[in-house]
């Protein structure tokens, strides 16, 4: 079930939902927040020798670290006040200003996708991994403000488009958690345990529990 | 149920984030490229909150769920028990 505006703002009076800075009346349409872009933004660049020694990178390694890469292969800047230029076919990865925090116990999940403004220039704002779960930036540290969603901006329109520090460049839409998911327990992870160590059984966490809200 | 589980936190490449490093039981080393802000820290050490899916305490082990998908892709990995702390600071 979506989150209304009315119930958006009931979550973030409860403190089932923090966003910080707090949202204005104006970023909570209907059935989403707007969040805005974080100064930093991280860019691939072209290998020089792209032609004669392509980068491989192997992802599905464990040892698969991002940040090195990033430091070798791409440039991490603050955006400049005339903002920065997304040429078509681009990429970059990009934060978002504000700071999120879902308390598992709120029993809310959310997803951050583009806006209609931006996609209609072909501007895009993930990759196919909108969620974030239950849980996100949750300490049981009262005083902890939640952490920023990363995201990954890229245009795959014919324009250059310019992205400015604190524009509105994505949505998150609450959703409401019912039960506890116990889909890939048994299968999925069997392979990843220690010799010996059986595939993890649906425990009793996986019986749905009494809604608190 | 979400819990800590001990971590290197190793410079990201801004100011906002950070590389959290997290040993599962063969010690192999998994990279999440997170918000500094994740990381708390308890008993003069670092620690990334995670959900925990199952508990052995028998063959000190636990199944463990990242906020965000590692950089291999990883989502859940097998860590020791030794290696989790409950958010009030108390060993698991």
């Amino acid at each position: 079930m979506i989150l209304s505006d009315r119930e958006i703002k009931l979550a973030l009076r409860r403190d089932f939902l923090r966003i910080t800075p707090p949202p204005s009346d104006g970023a909570i349409s209907s059935t989403s927040v707007d969040l805005t872009l974080h100064e930093q933004i991280s860019v691939w660049l072209p290998h020089p020798q792209e032609m004669v020694a392509p980068v491989v990178v192997h992802p599905a390694r464990p040892t698969f670290d991002e940040v090195p890469l990033l430091r070798e292969h791409g440039a991490t800047l603050l955006l400049p006040a005339a903002g920065f230029i997304l040429k078509p076919g681009a990429l970059v990865l990009g934060w978002t200003e504000e700071r999120i925090r879902l308390p598992h116990t709120s029993r809310l999940a959310a997803r951050v996708e583009g806006r209609s403004s931006l996609a209609r220039l072909g501007v895009g704002v993930h990759v196919t991994a909108p969620t974030i779960h239950a849980g996100f930036g949750s300490l049981d540290d009262p005083q902890h403000v939640g952490t920023r969603i990363r995201l990954e901006i890229w245009n795959c329109g014919p324009l250059h488009v310019c992205l400015e520090k604190g524009m509105k460049i994505c949505q998150l839409i609450l959703e409401e958690v019912h039960g506890t998911p116990e889909k890939g327990y048994e299968g999925t992870f069997a392979t990843q345990a220690p010799e010996g160590v059986p595939p993890a059984p649906p425990t009793s966490a996986s019986k749905p529990r009494k809604r608190r809200r | 149920m979400m819990m800590l589980v001990v971590c290197e936190v190793r410079p990201g490449v801004g100011k906002v984030d950070v590389s959290v490093v997290v040993r599962d039981t063969n010690n192999v080393p998994t990279f999440l490229h997170l918000d500094r802000n994740y990381v708390a820290h308890r008993h003069g050490k670092t620690y990334l909150p995670i959900g925990t899916v199952y508990r052995d305490k028998e063959k000190g082990v636990a199944l463990i769920e990242f906020p965000e998908e590692a950089d291999s892709g990883a989502h859940r990995i097998w860590v020791p028990l030794a290696s989790l702390l409950e958010p009030n600071g108390d060993f698991a």
